[in-house]
C-alpha cells in the first residue's frame, strides 16, 4: 500500500515544518533553563562567589540571607559546616548534568540498538536478547556499584558509566515492544517486497515511530539518574566528598529538614528544575519528530 | 474488553492490598519501647563484637559481675570473690537464680558458658577470654578461674561481652543455632518473639533474682533512619531512643514529650599515621605539626556542635589502669606547626597529604575528614580526601595496612581497660603494622603490665607505656565521642556510661 | 502459548545459574566478610581462623562449586550475619513485609495515573493537562527517601493521622506506599499520555472520529489498547524497580522488608543471603515479564509468540 506510505511522509514533512515553525512557549522556557544550568555547570569556577569546599567554620547553617539570621554574602545561607549553599549549588549542576546527560546516553545508545535488533529479528536472538535484559534487572544495583568501588577506587565516571549503562533496558523494552507492534504493519512489509534493505526499513521507517515514547523515557531518565545518585549517596554509597553533588546535599540536608530546611530544599529544586525544563523540552521534541502528531 | 481487563486487574489488585489492612489488637500491659539503629544479629552472646547489641543481650543474660550506673563493679550472679593465687580466682555463685525456663543456675553452667569463648577458636569472642584455660567447678555453687598466667583483668572479662551465663542443659539440647534465636538466660527480660530488623518482643521475668521488674514488656525496634527515630520519639511512638543527632537535640527538648541526656561512649576517634620510610611523616616535626594544626575543641564544636571531648590518648572515663590526664586536653599551636614544617624543609603548599578515612561507619566521619583538611590547609599543608564506603575502607586500606598518610579510625575498648587500648601498638601487631611505629621498651612495658597483679603498679607502667605512644605521634588522637541519647518525660531513667541499656533500671515516673 | 511459555521457564534456569555466578564473583571481589564481622579490633589470627571455620580458605572455585552443589540440593546455604540461621528463612521471612509495601505503592501509582494519563491526553492543551504534569514532574523529581520524610513530618507527626513507622498499625503502609510509588505514578501518567496522544493522532482514529463514533468509544476500543501496550511493558519492567526503591523507602519507614535486609547483607557480604535475595528477585521479575509478554498478546492479537 504505496499509497499510504506516500500520503503518511507527505503529511510527517507538512506537520514537521509546521511545527518547527510555531514554537511552543513551554518549550522556550524549557531549554532557557536547560541552557542556563548548562552555562552554569561550565562557568562555575566564575560564577560561585566561594569554593565549594571551603567551610566557614564560624558561620554554619546560617539561613538564606532575607531570613533572620541569615549572613551577608551567603545568599542562600551554609551548610552544617559553614559552606556556601549557592556556590555548591552551582558546582553541583556539573554532576548533575553528566551524570543525566552522559548516563543516559549510554542507556539510549546501547537499548536502543537492542531492542530494534531484537524486535525486529525475532526468534532465538530475541529470545536471548530478553533473557539477559531480564537477568540483568535482577541484580542489585548496589551490589556493581560496591564492587566497582572495591576494585576500582572512587570514579565518578564509572559511577556514571554504571548508573547509566544498567537502564538500558528499560529503553530495550519499550523499543522492541513498539517495534513488534510495527512489525505488523504494512508499509514494512511493501518495504520488504520492494527490495529494501533490514537496516534501512528499520531507520526509517521503525525509527521515528519509536521516537516518542524514546524521548519521554529518555527525558524521565534523566531525572532519575540524578535522583538514583541521591539515594545512593543517602546508602552511604554515591560520590564522595569533596566533590559536590546536589545528591548527596540532598541526603545530608535530610537531616537538618527541621532545623534547617534549606539545606535539601535548594537542592530539590534544583532538581525539580531541571527535570521540568527536560521534559518541556521532551514534549517539543516529540511533537517535532513523531509524523503523526497533529498540526 | 479492555476495560473490563483494566477493571478487573484494579479489582485484584485491590483484594491484595485489603487483608494487609487488618490489625491485631494490642492488650493493654505496662510497656516499655526502646529505639536503636541497628537489630541485633542473634542470641549467641559470643557471637559478636557490637556495643549495641550487647545493650540489648545486657537485659536477657547477666554476668557473673556487673557495673553499677557508676561503672564500678558489683557482685551480680557472683556473690563474692577472691585471689586465691596468682592464677586463679574463686567466685562463690549466688544461689537460687532461676533461668527464664525456671531451672536453677548451677557451676556447671558457668564452666560451660565462659569455657567455650576460653577454648573455642572459631568463635568471635575468643580473643577476649583466651587467658582463661579452665573453670574449675568447686560446688554446685562456687567455681575457681584458671588463667594462663596472671590475669589482672579477669574482673573485667567477666562483666562484659561474651560473659553472660547461658544454661548448659538447653544449649545440649537445642544447639547454639536455635539458641541464637530462642535464648534463655538469667537476665530479667524473657525473649518473646524476634522479627529481624523490626523487632524485640520481651517479657519481664518475674523470678528474676533481684526482684521482678516494674515492666511487663520490653520492646526493642530497630529505626535505622535517624529522623524517623527521633519523629517516634517525640511523637510518643517509643520511649527511649539512642544516638539523637546533634542538630534535632533542641526540638527533642522542646518537644514536651521527652527530654535528651548526654551519653558518653567509650569510642576514641583517631587519626593512624603513617610513619614508615618514604612517608613524609617518617619526620617526627611533620608528625608533631600536623598534631599542632588541629584544633581538636573547634572541631568538635564544629562537626559534632560541642558533644565530645578532646582527647591526647585512647582514654576514657570508667576504663581500669589509664593515665586520665590525657582526657579532656589538646594540643593546639598553628604558628609552630607552620616553623617545624620549614624546618623540616616544607615551605607553604608544598606538602600533600592524603587523608583516607570510611565514610557513614561513624557519626560525622567524612565532615570530621574535611574540616581536619581544612586546619591542615590553614598551615600550609595541602589535602586531598578519599572517603571511602566502611567495607571497601577496610577491605582496601584499613586491614591490608595501607594507609598512604594519614587515617581516620574509632577504637572502642570493650575490656575497658587501659592494656586493652595500647597493647595493639607492639611491634608486629595491627597498630604497628600500619604506623610503622616499633618500640621494644615500649612492648617491655605492655607486656609486664599483663602480668602485674598490684593495680597501683600496673597503673604507673601503664602510664609509661600510654606516654611513649602518645609522644611518637604514630596515632593522632581527636576525640572521645559522646551520643544522645532521647528519654520520654514518661520515665525515669539515669543512662549508664557504658553504652549498655539495661532497662531493670527504667521506672515510670510518678 | 503454551509452547511459548514453557520454553520460557526453561529458560528461566540457565538465566539463573548465570546470576549466581555473577553475584558470587562480584561479592567475593569487593569485600571480606569476616573482616566486617570483626570489625575493627579484628587480629590477624582471628581473621584465619573464622575463615578457616567458614570455608572461606578454600580456592574460590571450590566455594563456588560447593554452594552450586548445595543449591540444586535445596539448600540456601547459612548467613553469616545472623549466627548461621538458613538464609531462606532470614529472606522468605521479610518477603511479605516488601510485597505489602510495593503492591500498595503499585495500586497507588495505578490509581493515580489511569485517570491522570487520560484525562492529560484528552484535554490536551488545556488546564487538567498543565496540572496533571505539574504533579508529574513533581512526583518525578523528588527523591523517594526525600518524599517519605516530607510525608512522615507533615502527616505522621505534624497531622498524627499516620504512624511515624513500622508495620503494626493497620494504616502503617499507607505513607511508605505513597513514598514508593509517587514516582512510578509520575512515569506511568506521562507515559501513558504520551502513547494516548500518539495513538489519538493515527489516521484510522480521525477516520474512526470522522465517521460518527463518539470520542469515549474510540477511546476505549482503539486508543487504550495501544497505549496499554507501553504501559504495560514498563509497569513489567518497574516491578524490578519498585523492589529497589525499597531498599531506600524500607529505610526512612522503618519496615522490615527485603530491601533492608538486602543492604545490610550487602554491606556484610553476606554470600548466601544476597544470593537467596538475588535469586528470588530474578523470579519474580522474570515471571513478571513473562505475564507482561502474555498479556500483549491478549490485548493485541496481531502480536504472535511463535
Amino acid at each position: 500500500m504505496a499509497d499510504r506510505e506516500t500520503i503518511e511522509i507527505g503529511t510527517g514533512s507538512r506537520s514537521m515544518l509546521a511545527t518547527t515553525l510555531r514554537l511552543q512557549p513551554l518549550a522556550v522556557v524549557g531549554m532557557f533553563i536547560l541552557a542556563a544550568f548548562i552555562v552554569m555547570a561550565i562557568l562555575a569556577p566564575y560564577l560561585a562567589p566561594y569554593d565549594p569546599g571551603i567551610p566557614d567554620l564560624r558561620a554554619r547553617l546560617a539561613p538564606p540571607v532575607w531570613l533572620e539570621g541569615g549572613v551577608a554574602g551567603h545568599l542562600l545561607g551554609t551548610d552544617h559546616l559553614g559552606r556556601d549553599m549557592l556556590s555548591r549549588l552551582i558546582y553541583g549542576s556539573r554532576i548533575a548534568l553528566l551524570v543525566g546527560f552522559f548516563g543516559v546516553l549510554c542507556a539510549l545508545a546501547i537499548g536502543v540498538t537492542v531492542g530494534l535488533v531484537s524486535g525486529y529479528v525475532g526468534g532465538k536472538l530475541d529470545a536471548f536478547m530478553m533473557g539477559v535484559v531480564n537477568s540483568l534487572l535482577a541484580i542489585p544495583n548496589t551490589l556493581l556499584y560496591l564492587t566497582v568501588l572495591a576494585v576500582f577506587g572512587q570514579s565518578l565516571f564509572l559511577l556514571i558509566a554504571i548508573i547509566g549503562c544498567i537502564n538500558w533496558t528499560t529503553f530495550a523494552r519499550v523499543v522492541r515492544a513498539e517495534v513488534l507492534t510495527i512489525k505488523t504493519r504494512e508499509f514494512i512489509d511493501a518495504a520488504r517486497t520492494i527490495g529494501q534493505r533490514p537496516a534501512v526499513t528499520l531507520i526509517r521507517h521503525v525509527l521515528p515511530n519509536v521516537m516518542g515514547p524514546i524521548i519521554v523515557i529518555a527525558t524521565m531518565n534523566v531525572a532519575m539518574l540524578i535522583i538514583l545518585e541521591a539515594s545512593l549517596s543517602f546508602l552511604g554509597f554515591g560520590v564522595q566528598p569533596p566533590t559536590v553533588t546536589w545528591g548527596r546535599m540532598l541526603s545530608d540536608g535530610r537531616a537538618y529538614i527541621a532545623t534547617a530546611w534549606w539545606l535539601a530544599a535548594f537542592p530539590g529544586m534544583m532538581i525539580t528544575l531541571l527535570t521540568l525544563s527536560l521534559i518541556f523540552i521532551g514534549d517539543w521534541l516529540r511533537d517535532r519528530f513523531d509524523p503523526r502528531s497533529e498540526p | 474488553m479492555n476495560i473490563k481487563l483494566l477493571m478487573r486487574t484494579g479489582l485484584v489488585l485491590a483484594a491484595m492490598a485489603l487483608p494487609h489492612l487488618a490489625v491485631p489488637a494490642v492488650a493493654q500491659t505496662r510497656e516499655l519501647v526502646v529505639a536503636q539503629g541497628i537489630d541485633t544479629s542473634g542470641f549467641d552472646p559470643h557471637a559478636h563484637t557490637t556495643a549495641a547489641i550487647e545493650a540489648i543481650h545486657v537485659n536477657i543474660f547477666d554476668y557473673l559481675v556487673m557495673r553499677d550506673g557508676k561503672g564500678e563493679l558489683q557482685p551480680a550472679l557472683a556473690e563474692s570473690w577472691e585471689q586465691v593465687s596468682d592464677t586463679a580466682m574463686r567466685f562463690k555463685l549466688r544461689e537460687g537464680v532461676l533461668f527464664h525456663d525456671g531451672t536453677e543456675m548451677t557451676a556447671e553452667d558457668v564452666k560451660f558458658s565462659l569455657e567455650r569463648p576460653a577454648h573455642d577458636e572459631s568463635v568471635i569472642q575468643h580473643s577476649f577470654y583466651d587467658t582463661i584455660k579452665e573453670v574449675e567447678v568447686v560446688n554446685d555453687h562456687e567455681v575457681i578461674i584458671h588463667t594462663d598466667g596472671p590475669d589482672p583483668i579477669l574482673l573485667n572479662r567477666v562483666s562484659r561481652i561474651g560473659s553472660g551465663i547461658v544454661p548448659k542443659a538447653y544449649v545440649d539440647k537445642v544447639g547454639w543455632e536455635k539458641f541464637a534465636v530462642a535464648p534463655i538466660g538469667t537476665g530479667p527480660f524473657k525473649v518473646v518473639e524476634w522479627r529481624r530488623d523490626d523487632r524485640i518482643i520481651m517479657e519481664g521475668f518475674k523470678e528474676h533474682w533481684r526482684g521482678a521488674p516494674v515492666w511487663d514488656r520490653l520492646i526493642h525496634r530497630t529505626i535505622p533512619e535517624d529522623s524517623t527515630r527521633v519523629g517516634e520519639l517525640i511523637s510518643g511512638g517509643v520511649d527511649i531512643a539512642t544516638n539523637i543527632p546533634s542538630q534535632d537535640k533542641e526540638r527533642v527538648d522542646a518537644s514536651g514529650v521527652a527530654t535528651t541526656k548526654p551519653w558518653p561512649s567509650f569510642r576514641v576517634m583517631e587519626l593512624f599515621v603513617n610513619m614508615k620510610e618514604g612517608s613524609p611523616l617518617a619526620d617526627p616535626r611533620v608528625r608533631e605539626a600536623v598534631e599542632l594544626a588541629i584544633d581538636n575543641r573547634m572541631l568538635i564544636d564544629t562537626v559534632f556542635s560541642g558533644l565530645g571531648t578532646p582527647v591526647r590518648a585512647a582514654v576514657t572515663p570508667g576504663l581500669s589502669a589509664v593515665p586520665m590526664e590525657y582526657h579532656n586536653t589538646f594540643q593546639y599551636d598553628p604558628e609552630r606547626a607552620v616553623e617545624l614544617l620549614k624546618e623540616a624543609g616544607y615551605g607553604p603548599n608544598e606538602l600533600t597529604l592524603k587523608i583516607q578515612g570510611p565514610s557513614g561507619r561513624y557519626p560525622l566521619d567524612v565532615e570530621t575528614m574535611e574540616i581536619i583538611a581544612v586546619m591542615l590547609n590553614a598551615v600550609g599543608i595541602n589535602t586531598t580526601i578519599e572517603a571511602l564506603e566502611w567495607s571497601s575502607y577496610n577491605s582496601r586500606i584499613w586491614t591490608p595496612n595501607n594507609i598512604e598518610h594519614l587515617a581516620l579510625i574509632g577504637h572502642a575498648n570493650s575490656l575497658q581497660d587501659g592494656y586493652h587500648a595500647v597493647q595493639r601498638a607492639r611491634c608486629g601487631l595491627e597498630y604497628s603494622d600500619k604506623t610503622g611505629w616499633c618500640s621494644a621498651e615500649f612492648d617491655e612495658l605492655v607486656e609486664r603490665s599483663a602480668v602485674t597483679v598490684d593495680q597501683e603498679e600496673r597503673a604507673k607502667i601503664l602510664a609509661e607505656a600510654f606516654k611513649m605512644l602518645t609522644d611518637s605521634r604514630s596515632i593522632i588522637y581527636l576525640l572521645q565521642l559522646e551520643n544522645i541519647i532521647g528519654i520520654s518525660d514518661k520515665i525515669e531513667w539515669e543512662p549508664s556510661p557504658d553504652e549498655q541499656l539495661w532497662m531493670y533500671a527504667v521506672k515510670p515516673k510518678g | 502459548m503454551m509452547g511459548y511459555i514453557v520454553r520460557r521457564i526453561l529458560q528461566m534456569v540457565p538465566i539463573l545459574i548465570g546470576i549466581t555466578l555473577i553475584v558470587f564473583v562480584l561479592l567475593r571481589v569487593s569485600g571480606d566478610p569476616i573482616l566486617l564481622m570483626l570489625g575493627e579490633e579484628a587480629t590477624p589470627e582471628q581473621v584465619a581462623q573464622l575463615r578457616q571455620a567458614y570455608g572461606l580458605d578454600r580456592p574460590i572455585v571450590e566455594q563456588y562449586l560447593i554452594y552450586m552443589r548445595d543449591l540444586i540440593g535445596g539448600d540456601f546455604g547459612t548467613s553469616l550475619r545472623y549466627n548461621g540461621q538458613p538464609a531462606l528463612e532470614v529472606v522468605l521471612e521479610r518477603l511479605p513485609a516488601t510485597a505489602r509495601l510495593a503492591g500498595m505503592a503499585l495500586l497507588i501509582a495505578i490509581a493515580i495515573s489511569l485517570p491522570a494519563g487520560v484525562i492529560s491526553a484528552i484535554y490536551r492543551g488545556r488546564a487538567p493537562e498543565y496540572i496533571a504534569s505539574f504533579f508529574s514532574v513533581l512526583g518525578q523529581a523528588m527523591p523517594n527517601f526525600w518524599l517519605g520524610i516530607m510525608l512522615i513530618l507533615i502527616f505522621a507527626i505534624g497531622l498524627g493521622w499516620f504512624p511515624v513507622s513500622g508495620q503494626e498499625d493497620r494504616f502503617a503502609v499507607v505513607l511508605p506506599g505513597l513514598a514508593l510509588g509517587a514516582s512510578l505514578a509520575a512515569v506511568l501518567t506521562r507515559l501513558l499520555r504520551s502513547s494516548l496522544i500518539e495513538v489519538l493522532n493515527q489516521d484510522y482514529i480521525r477516520t474512526a472520529r470522522a465517521k460518527g463514533i463518539r470520542p469515549g468509544a474510540v477511546l476505549a476500543r482503539h486508543a487504550m489498547r495501544n497505549a496499554l501496550l507501553s504501559y504495560l511493558t514498563v509497569i513489567g519492567l518497574e516491578a524490578a524497580s519498585l523492589m529497589a526503591g525499597a531498599v531506600v523507602t524500607e529505610q526512612v519507614f522503618a519496615w522490615p522488608g527485603i530491601g533492608l535486609l538486602a543492604i545490610q547483607a550487602i554491606n556484610s557480604r553476606d554470600m548466601a543471603v544476597v544470593q537467596t535475595i538475588v535469586i528470588l528477585a530474578a523470579v519474580i521479575v522474570m515471571v513478571t515479564n513473562l505475564v507482561v509478554d502474555v498479556l500483549y498478546s491478549v490485548i493485541d492479537p496481531r502480536i504472535q509468540h511463535g
